[in-house]
């Protein structure tokens, strides 16, 4: 299938090679085994020959050529290693060393800086010119990443990662010769710029110039030679973002994006905030040991056998004394399918649980209602589909916060395609960018989008219904210049062949969602996408918040209203629970338990047990796309704190005890009904 | 500012290519090249905030702080720097009471550095708006910008 491309005949090193043209000399020498040291050389990145650290002899030219950015040519000759040539390196070497502080001892990329590595390859042990560097400021600003100019070497890569792989363009070389620096927008903080804290910059920085705020310090960690690496994914807002997990001493150092991915992905290899550096933060007290309430009120750890046994008779009690609507199931929507069939089973099946539902229950009932009326299955866009957009309109949603990929990715359309991007509600993050922003106001949002729906599709074409959307535009009370930009955005979505949009359950309260519907006969009425799918992206608040409403863990009809629950287990992924519902929810309960990684410090007073469970990077499991079409295996990275079990083990032991039998005796036995409810 | 830009941005089509033309002409018209200019040049052109800004500060003909009423610059040419333009930079400053790039309270003075103005035989030499002031020495230098003070003061009382 591939067309066969004459192959070019070079020698490197004295040693006749076969090589694809057009390659770089570097390409060329990689893949036949020869190092070259790079410093502005990424490969994920586009060349551009600044450094000049690798350089090579071409057919014995007298003026050496950076081997980065010079194809190679029938029958060159290139020697990529004598006398003069390392010396050049060692002089670039001594020459960055000197422009700038790089007292390694102090520095917290000591270990992992390819910097450091190449002055030990090169053997620079001391310097022969004298360091000149003045001192350069430092920005910690952003609570993710730090920038320390005083270690910046000036090789652009952040800027083109920037550029080519976030797409947000926030960096760019300042001033020039001897001031010159690598600034944000117009030379701003960190949190003053548009930067969206991916951290793709630091991923590529080569040397400590850019670093993370949560990390330890590699010195304390060892040398990167000591790590274990493990590939696998991000399970935190359903983009399933593949990323690597460096591992010492079971504790995570970093993560990286992987940057040479496949292109099935448009995110280019990227993470974003969440999956590069909140994984690192920890949100409270771990549990590592059950705990029950003791007579005097105050929670004290006990055995787990204790704390099971309790539990099981305690719900069983429940079960008995109140038939049927006795017992919840609250499971957060951050499990992976596997806990989620098996918590389901168990709450359901084995304890005839009134009620089980998921933390984002109420997002749910909101699209679910919404699709009741409507005569086709639910089928939404995938992220994907941003980069072909026309024109992308945002209701409501800010993706920043929910799915910060993508956001990067509307900024990066933006600037690459130059797509309009219409932002109703908050997005602050875009609204630089955006060709139109319109604020939303509390309770407006089924209106507006009524109005829309008018306006843009009959624009200008049927009189009765512009007068509707007038009418409805003046009960909005919109400002002059506001109204203008209503306008706007109704003429661009009628305009747009191949518009997307973007919306969150959220955004409609629950009595009233018309608004919803009126955005899903817009997007039809823009033309299906392949596959029956709708022109509708709706943004869920947790990781597997799709997984969960495909295995029917979220409830359908209000909780609470097939009667008040007595008993209730709650099934945390590592969250604290703060919703004021679900607090008035879980009161003058008869009995809590809580299974969770965490403390969970607002439950403090209420629960009766607590059961710790291990956190995501702690446990296998599948997790769910956000459109709810892709499976994606998650890998375990590192143990639970000694003392914690597997979910699946608690939930086994808590089956055992109530005496069901769930009908999966392995850990393989869930994987598999998993599978197979998902549609795999 | 704002009908300023409008008028500059109506002469052009909004591309990435007219970004140099863009900042030379708002500076022309401004004076100055503005935060607020700039973000605007970047949203008109289609163009991110950070490349507008690195085209800024690459080229040395743009400032970001106005400019005073009277404008100076140093030349820090070869003819000049060995004639001892160090001295008359230090001297200018320290008159002025500003550093180079910056501009008096009083908006009256600005202060730059340049490399060669092209009247080398005069080294060395500054220049205080179009007027060239050569073969100078630090009681010469003094005795530029006093002038140049005496006329301003004169100015404001004729304004009275
Ligand atoms: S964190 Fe991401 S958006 Fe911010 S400067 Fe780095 S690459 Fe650009
Ligand atoms: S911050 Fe890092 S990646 Fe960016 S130019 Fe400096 S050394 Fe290179
Ligand atoms: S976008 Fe989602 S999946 Fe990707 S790194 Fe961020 S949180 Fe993780
Ligand atoms: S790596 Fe080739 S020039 Fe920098
Ligand atoms: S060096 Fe000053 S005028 Fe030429």
């Amino acid at each position: 299938m591939e067309t066969n491309v004459e192959k070019v005949k070079i020698t490197i090193d004295g040693k006749e090679v076969l090589v694809d043209p057009g390659i770089s000399i570097l390409e060329a020498a990689r893949q036949n085994g020869i190092h070259i040291p790079t410093l502005c050389h990424h490969p994920a990145l586009s060349s551009w020959g600044g450094c000049r650290i690798c350089v090579v002899e071409v057919d014995g030219s007298p003026k050496l050529a950076a081997s980065c950015v010079t194809p190679v040519r029938v029958g060159v000759v290139v020697v990529t290693s004598n006398e003069r040539i390392i010396e050049s390196r060692r002089t670039i070497l001594e020459f960055l060393f000197a422009e700038r502080n790089h007292n390694c001892m102090i520095c917290a990329q000591s270990g992992d800086c390819e910097l450091q590595k190449l002055a030990y390859e090169l053997q620079v042990d001391h310097l022969t010119v004298p360091a000149l560097f003045d001192e350069f400021p430092t920005d910690i600003t952003s609570a993710y990443l730090a920038i320390d100019h005083n270690r910046c070497i000036l090789c652009g890569r952040c800027v083109r990662a920037c550029q080519e792989i976030s797409g947000a363009r926030v960096l760019n070389f300042n001033n020039r010769g001897p001031h010159n620096l690598i600034g944000l927008d117009l030379s701003e903080t960190r949190e003053a710029s548009t930067c969206l804290n991916c951290g793709v910059c630091m991923q590529v920085c080569p040397t400590g110039a850019i670093y993370d705020r949560y990390r330890t310090h590699y010195a304390v960690k060892g040398h990167d030679t000591a790590w274990q690496t493990t590939e696998s994914l991000c399970p935190q807002c359903g983009l399933m973002c593949p990323a690597i997990f460096s591992v010492h001493d079971n504790t995570v150092l970093k993560i990286d994006g992987k940057l040479e991915a496949d292109d099935s992905r448009p995110d280019r290899g990227q993470l974003c905030y969440k999956g590069r550096f909140e994984v690192l933060k920890t949100i409270g007290k771990r549990l590592t040991r059950p705990m029950l309430r003791n007579g005097d009120g105050t929670l004290a750890e006990e055995s787990w056998e204790k704390a099971l046994d309790l539990t099981a008779d305690r719900l069983r009690a429940a079960t008995r004394a109140k038939k049927g609507a006795a017992i919840a199931g609250l499971a957060s929507s951050m499990h992976s399918n596997e806990a989620l069939v098996f918590f389901r089973d168990l709450m359901g099946r084995g304890l005839g649980a009134g009620c089980i539902d998921t933390l984002d229950g109420a997002h749910f009932r909101i699209v679910h209602r919404a699709w009741a009326g409507l005569d086709m299955p639910l089928k939404e866009a995938s992220w994907k589909m941003i980069p072909e957009a026309d024109h992308i309109l945002i209701v409501g949603a800010d993706p920043y916060q929910t799915q910060p990929i993508v956001s990067s990715l509307i900024r990066r359309t933006i600037f690459e395609n130059r797509t309009k991007v219409s932002v109703i509600g908050q997005q602050a993050d875009l609204f630089p960018f955006a060709a139109h922003h319109l604020p939303l106001k509390e309770g407006d949002a089924s209106l507006l989008i009524k109005a829309l729906l008018d306006e843009a599709t009959d624009c200008g074409t049927d009189d009765v219904k512009m007068a509707q959307a007038a009418e409805l535009v003046r009960k909005l009370c919109l400002s002059e210049t506001d109204a203008a930009v209503f306008h706007d955005i109704a003429r661009t979505v009628s305009e747009a062949s191949n518009p997307l949009f973007i919306t969150v359950a959220g955004l409609i309260t629950a009595a009233d969602d018309s608004g919803f519907n009126s955005l899903v006969h817009l997007s039809r009425l823009k033309g299906l996408l392949p596959g029956s799918t709708l022109r509708l992206i709706i943004l869920k608040p947790f990781g597997n918040s799709s997984g969960a409403w495909k295995l029917g863990l979220a409830s359908e009809a209000e909780p609470g209203s097939k009667g008040q629950a007595t008993a209730c287990v709650l099934f945390l992924a590592g969250e604290q629970v703060s919703d004021p519902d679900l607090l008035e929810r879980l009161t003058g309960l008869d009995f809590l338990v809580v299974i969770s990684p965490y403390i969970p410090e607002s439950l403090a007073d209420m629960a009766d047990v607590l059961i710790p469970c291990p956190l995501w990077i702690e446990e296998d499991g599948t997790y769910t796309s956000l459109d709810g079409t892709e499976t994606g295996y998650k890998k375990k990275v590192i143990e639970p704190p000694s003392g914690v079990r597997d979910s699946w083990q608690i939930l086994s032991a808590l089956a055992e005890r109530t005496g069901f039998r769930p009908g999966f005796d392995t850990w393989n036995d869930v994987c598999k009904a998993a599978q197979k409810e998902m549609g795999g | 500012m704002e009908e300023q830009l409008s008028a500059i941005f109506a002469r052009f089509r909004g591309t990435a290519g007219e970004v140099i033309p863009l900042l030379q002409k708002t500076q022309e018209e401004l004076g100055f090249l503005p935060e607020e200019a700039m973000r605007r040049i970047g949203d008109f052109a289609g163009v991110p905030f950070s490349k507008v800004y690195g085209v800024a500060t690459f080229y040395t003909m743009f400032r970001f702080t106005p400019v005073g009423k009277y404008h100076v610059c140093v030349c820090r040419g070869t003819a000049c720097h060995v004639r001892g333009a160090d001295q008359i930079l230090e001297h200018v400053e320290r008159e002025l009471g500003i550093s180079e790039n910056e501009t008096t309270g009083d908006g009256e003075f600005s202060l730059e550095t340049v490399a060669c103005i092209g009247c080398c035989a005069l080294a060395p030499c500054i220049t205080v708006n179009s007027d060239v002031h050569g073969r100078l020495t630090s009681k010469k230098a003094s005795q530029v910008l006093k002038k140049a003070r005496g006329a301003a003061l004169k100015e404001e009382e004729d304004g009275k």
